[in-house]
């Protein structure tokens, strides 16, 4: 018997007779799932694919809690080089460790080079990315932590926040970003160091504390403390009794 | 005139959990000593919550664990699992699936 024919009828046999439909959820593994039904949880082991309609993830292992039965998932932690991917929901991410709960809509992402991306918004992170899709709030701690829009871009070891929709998009309503060396945000061509730059949508104001630099239109100002006026764009800076803001103009031609 | 090789025709055994009962049939079954007992041909696990299809199983009455390590049929509410195999042990608390698995959530 031809050996190519034996070899198409091998692997056809091989492949299970059940495949997913449109609705369902099919998951793969190489190396077994344990069920434990009192704990109610169950363990996906080697190389597991999850693919449902809205979304693709791959990792190495994944641990799945679910309610009363095994479909009804209420948390998922996937580990060892998660990739997903929604084409629905346009949100793709990578990362070491990643969980991800149901009812809160909360998904957190672990590990150096973390990176999730929206439509609107890409966040990056050694350490950790967490967004909350209900409230809205975000949250990335670590090195190399950097988030980025269309009109921002905020680098800092720690920064949180929380994002409203509007009709444009995603808008940043709230914003606290720290860094013991240097944070820096750039908006609107201003671009801001600080330890510490805050921003509250209601007030529309930006606050830099502690080793504050401004620069805007070839004029970088130095000081201890500053805010700027989003709304009017117009910024103000103060120093410390023993130092003296800095105003330094820079000669761009 | 079919000869059978079995110890046992029809065999029917159970795992007694606490919160429930796992209910073992099969076609045919043999002793392989006081307590394993190779269960074969159509052989099935039934609970409340999941059915468990397969053609060989290794059955321990002492310890209340099975075994197997042929294509594994599980299906429960809105769940099918395929595999290489299996265990349960503790009482029917942990199930093992081995090998290539496959699932599928509705």
């Amino acid at each position: 018997m031809n050996i190519l024919f034996l070899i198409l009828i091998t692997f056809f046999l091989s492949i299970p007779s059940e495949a997913r439909e449109i609705g369902e959820t099919e998951i793969t593994t190489e190396d077994g799932i344990e069920v434990y039904q009192d704990e109610k949880y169950y363990l996906l082991k080697k190389n597991v694919v999850i693919e449902s309609d809205n979304l693709i993830l791959k990792a190495e292992n994944v641990k799945i809690n679910f309610k009363n039965n095994l479909h009804d998932i209420i948390e998922l932690n996937a580990k060892g080089n998660v990739k997903f991917n929604s084409i629905e929901f346009r949100i793709n991410g990578i990362g070491e460790n990643l969980r991800f709960e149901v009812e809160s809509e909360k998904i957190t992402i672990k590990g150096i080079a973390s990176e999730l991306q929206t439509e609107d918004i890409e966040m990056y992170s050694d350490g950790l990315i967490e967004v909350n899709n209900l409230n809205g709030e975000f949250s990335l701690k670590g090195k190399n932590s950097k988030l980025i829009n269309e009109n921002i871009l905020i680098i800092g070891e720690s920064i949180d926040g929380s994002f409203s929709n509007n009709k444009d998009g995603k808008e940043i309503t709230f914003l606290n970003v720290i860094d013991e060396k240097i944070s820096y945000v750039k908006n609107n061509g201003s671009e801001m160091f600080a330890n510490n730059i805050k921003y509250k949508n209601e007030t529309s104001m930006i606050e830099l504390i502690d080793n504050v630099t401004i620069i805007r239109d070839g004029e970088k100002v130095t000081g201890d403390y500053g805010t700027l006026d989003t709304k009017n764009n117009s910024y103000k800076i103060k120093s410390n009794n023993q130092t003296k803001v800095k105003v330094i103009i820079q000669n761009n031609e | 005139m079919r000869i059978s090789n079995a110890d046992i025709e029809k065999p029917k055994f159970a795992i007694n959990n606490e919160s429930k009962k796992i209910y073992i049939t099969a076609n045919e079954g043999n002793f392989l000593d006081k307590n394993k007992i190779l269960l074969n041909k159509n052989v099935r696990f039934k609970s409340n919550d999941f059915s468990i299809e397969t053609e060989k199983v290794i059955f321990n009455r002492s310890e209340q664990t099975a075994q197997s390590k042929t294509k594994t049929y599980f299906k429960a509410e809105n769940t099918t699992i395929l595999s290489d195999g299996f265990d349960i042990f503790d009482k029917g608390n942990k199930i093992v699936f081995y090998g290539n698995s496959f699932v599928i959530l509705k």
